[in-house]
C-alpha cells in the first residue's frame, strides 16, 4: 500500500508542476504576441523567389520526371530530380511609412524651455531604413499664430534605459544627420521609433502670442539612401537594373508631403499658455478709540486693514512662493483680527491673524475661506508662505499653484502707534 | 513499440532502394519534354504614341514588392518523336507567395491543389484544413501549398502547352 501512496504524491506533484510549466509558457507565448503584434510583416528586401515545377509523364511504359528550367537557359529536359534551374527573382525596396503625432503641449509663454511634441514613426517597408527627420514651423494662419526659439529634433534612445515614446532629457539623442551615431534613424522593418521636436517657449514674434493660440510644428520622415545619406530616389523607369534593391514608393500623404514620395508627416501643436498677474494692495481704516466704525480716523489707536489681491487673469497656472510686507514702524501687528465693529472696543477673531480668500476657484472651502495664525507668518515684516496657502489639490500638483482666473486675496489688520 | 517502429522504417527503407535503381535509370538522361518556368509581373507602360499599355516583364527584370501579383506559368514542350502520356504539372506555391484564388489555369487540363505539400491532391471543395482549435474546415486559397495540372490528353510530338497562376508576394 506504500507504493501506490507515495506514486500518487508524485503524480501531484508532476501536475502541478506541469500547470506551472503551462502558465509560464502561455505568459512567454503572449509576450512574444505582444512583442511581434506588427502584423505579418513583408518579405524582406532582396529575399529570393524560387520556383521550380517539376513535370511527370510516361513514354510508352517509362515514367519520367523533368524539372523546370528558367527561360535564360531556354528551359530543361534533362530528366531526374536536381537537373533542372531554378526561376529566381529579388524582393525589391518597398518604401513604405508612417507619421503620427502622439502628444502635443502646452507651454508657458516666456518661462520654459524644451516644449516636446512628441511622434511615432514606423516603417511600413520591408528592409531597415535611414531617414532625416526635419522640423517646420507652420505655415502662419488661424492655427499658425506664433514660432518657437530653438527648435530641435531628438529620437528616443529606445536602449538608453528611459520611457520608450517619453522624452527622457539626458538620455534621449539630439538628431543631428542621417549618419550620426545611435541618432541616425535607422529604423527596421516592422518597426517603430519616437521622434520628439523639442523647442522654447521664448516666441519670436514681434509680441507674445495671445492666450490660448496655437503654434504648428511639422514633423517630416524622409527616406534616405543608406549608402549616399541623401533622399531616395524612386526609379520608375520600369527596369529592374541593379540586383534587387530599387525603391517603390508606396507611401501615402501626410500635411507636410505628397503622396508615393518616400515622406510621411504629421503636424504638433504647441498652445500658448500665459499668466497674467495682478498684484493690488489697498488699505483702510475700519476703526479709531473716539468714532468706532464711523467715519474712521487714522489716528493713534485706530486700527488699520490691509488687503493683497494677486490676481492670475491668464490660462496659465502661477507658481507663487512668498510675499513679503513690510510694515511701518507705526504700525502694530493684530494678531486678533478685528472682524466687526463695536462702538468702544473692536471684536476680535482671536489668534486669527489672516483672512484669506480665493475667488474663481474650484478647490474645496477650506481652502478658499481659510483663516491662519499669526504663528504661521511673520508679524513686523509679514512673510505669506504661498505654499502653505495654496496646497496640492485636485489640478493643482505643486503646492504655491495659483491657476488660470483665480483671485487671491489676504486681509490682516495693524494697529496704528 | 519502437522495435516494430524501426522494423516499419527498416523495411520501407529496403523497399525505397529497390524502387530506387528503376528511378535512376532514367536520371540525367534527356527526355522528351522540355519545360520552361517563368515568374512574371505585369507592367504598364506608355507607348510612342502615349498610349498605354500592359506587358509582362520578368520578374528579375522589373520591380516586385510585398504587396504585387507575380504570374507563374510552366511551358512544356514535346521535343521528341514519341507522344507523351501521363503528363502531370506540378509547381508548389513558391515560398513568401499567396496563391490567388481561381488563378491557376491550363487548357485541356484538370487542376488540383494541395494543402498538405504535394502528398495529397484535390479538387478545392474537397480541401480541409485543421483550423487553431484543431477543427477541420474548408482549405482557404492561402492554404495551398502545391498546384498540379494533369492534362486530359496525352502530348504529340511537337506540341506545347502552357499552364499558369498567379500568387501575391506577402
Amino acid at each position: 500500500m506504500y507504493k501506490p501512496k507515495r506514486i500518487k504524491k508524485k503524480e501531484g506533484l508532476t501536475m502541478k508542476t506541469l500547470s506551472t510549466l503551462l502558465v509560464f509558457a502561455f505568459v512567454v507565448f503572449a509576450l512574444t504576441l505582444a512583442s511581434t503584434k506588427t502584423a505579418e510583416a513583408a518579405t524582406a528586401i532582396n529575399t529570393p523567389i524560387v520556383n521550380t515545377a517539376t513535370v511527370n509523364y510516361n513514354v510508352g511504359v517509362t515514367p519520367l520526371l523533368v524539372e523546370s528550367g528558367n527561360d535564360t537557359i531556354g528551359g530543361n529536359s534533362t530528366t531526374g530530380l536536381g537537373a533542372g534551374t531554378a526561376t529566381q527573382f529579388l524582393v525589391d525596396n518597398l518604401v513604405n511609412l508612417t507619421v503620427v503625432n502622439t502628444l502635443s503641449s502646452t507651454v508657458l509663454i516666456g518661462d520654459t524651455t524644451q516644449q516636446v511634441l512628441a511622434f511615432s514613426v514606423t516603417n511600413n517597408g520591408n528592409g531597415p531604413q535611414r531617414y532625416i527627420f526635419t522640423a517646420t514651423a507652420g505655415v502662419n494662419g488661424v492655427d499658425d499664430i506664433f514660432d518657437m526659439d530653438t527648435v530641435q529634433v531628438y529620437v528616443d534612445d529606445a536602449l538608453g534605459g528611459g520611457v520608450v515614446g517619453t522624452y527622457d532629457a539626458g538620455i534621449d539623442d539630439l538628431w543631428v544627420d542621417a549618419s550620426s551615431g545611435p541618432a541616425s534613424g535607422v529604423i527596421a522593418a516592422g518597426a517603430t521609433a519616437y521622434v520628439y521636436i523639442l523647442a522654447d517657449a521664448s516666441p519670436t514674434s514681434p509680441v507674445a502670442p495671445a492666450d490660448a493660440t496655437t503654434s504648428i510644428y511639422w514633423l517630416n520622415a524622409q527616406t534616405v539612401d543608406d549608402a549616399a545619406l541623401i533622399a531616395l530616389v524612386e526609379d520608375t523607369d520600369g527596369d529592374d537594373e541593379t540586383t534587387g534593391e530599387e525603391a517603390v514608393f508606396a507611401d501615402l500623404d501626410g500635411p507636410n508631403d505628397a503622396v508615393q514620395d518616400g515622406i510621411h508627416s504629421a503636424f504638433g501643436t504647441y498652445t500658448a499658455s500665459s499668466v497674467i498677474l495682478n498684484v493690488t494692495k489697498s488699505v483702510s481704516t475700519i476703526w479709531d478709540p473716539y468714532n468706532a466704525g464711523t467715519n474712521p480716523l487714522a489716528i493713534p489707536g485706530s486700527l488699520a486693514q490691509y488687503t493683497i489681491t494677486i490676481a492670475n487673469t491668464g490660462s496659465g497656472t502661477a507658481n507663487l512662493t512668498t510675499i513679503v510686507d513690510a510694515l511701518d514702524a507705526n504700525l502694530l501687528f493684530n494678531p486678533d483680527h478685528a472682524t466687526s465693529l463695536s462702538p468702544t472696543v473692536p471684536t476680535n477673531a482671536l489668534g486669527d491673524a489672516y483672512h484669506i480668500t480665493i475667488a474663481g476657484s474650484t478647490r474645496a472651502v477650506a481652502t478658499t475661506d481659510q483663516w491662519v495664525t499669526s504663528a504661521s507668518f511673520g508679524g513686523g515684516s509679514t512673510t505669506l508662505d504661498m505654499t502653505v496657502i495654496l496646497p496640492i489639490e485636485g489640478l493643482y500638483l505643486t503646492t504655491g499653484e495659483l491657476g488660470g482666473g483665480e483671485t487671491l486675496t489676504v486681509t490682516f489688520v495693524a494697529e496704528v502707534l | 513499440m519502437k522495435k516494430v517502429n524501426f522494423l516499419k522504417a527498416t523495411v520501407a527503407l529496403a523497399f525505397a532502394f529497390i524502387l530506387f535503381p528503376s528511378l535512376s535509370l532514367a536520371k540525367g538522361e534527356e527526355g522528351i519534354i522540355k519545360v520552361t518556368a517563368k515568374s512574371e509581373v505585369e507592367v504598364v507602360i506608355t507607348t510612342k504614341d502615349g498610349e498605354k499599355k500592359v506587358i509582362r516583364k520578368n520578374a528579375d527584370e522589373a520591380k516586385v514588392v510585398p504587396g504585387d501579383t507575380v504570374i507563374f506559368s510552366v511551358v512544356f514542350e514535346n521535343t521528341g518523336k514519341e507522344e507523351a502520356t501521363g503528363v502531370v504539372i506540378n509547381n508548389p506555391v513558391p515560398e513568401h507567395m499567396v496563391y490567388i484564388a481561381d488563378s491557376a489555369e491550363g487548357k485541356n487540363t484538370t487542376i488540383t491543389f494541395s494543402v498538405d505539400k504535394g502528398k495529397n491532391f484535390k479538387l478545392p471543395k474537397d480541401l480541409r484544413v485543421k483550423n487553431k482549435r484543431g477543427k477541420e474546415v474548408g482549405a482557404k486559397p492561402e492554404h495551398y501549398t502545391n498546384i498540379r495540372w494533369t492534362l486530359d490528353n496525352a502530348l504529340p510530338s511537337s506540341k506545347k502547352g502552357t499552364v499558369t497562376f498567379r500568387a501575391l508576394l506577402k
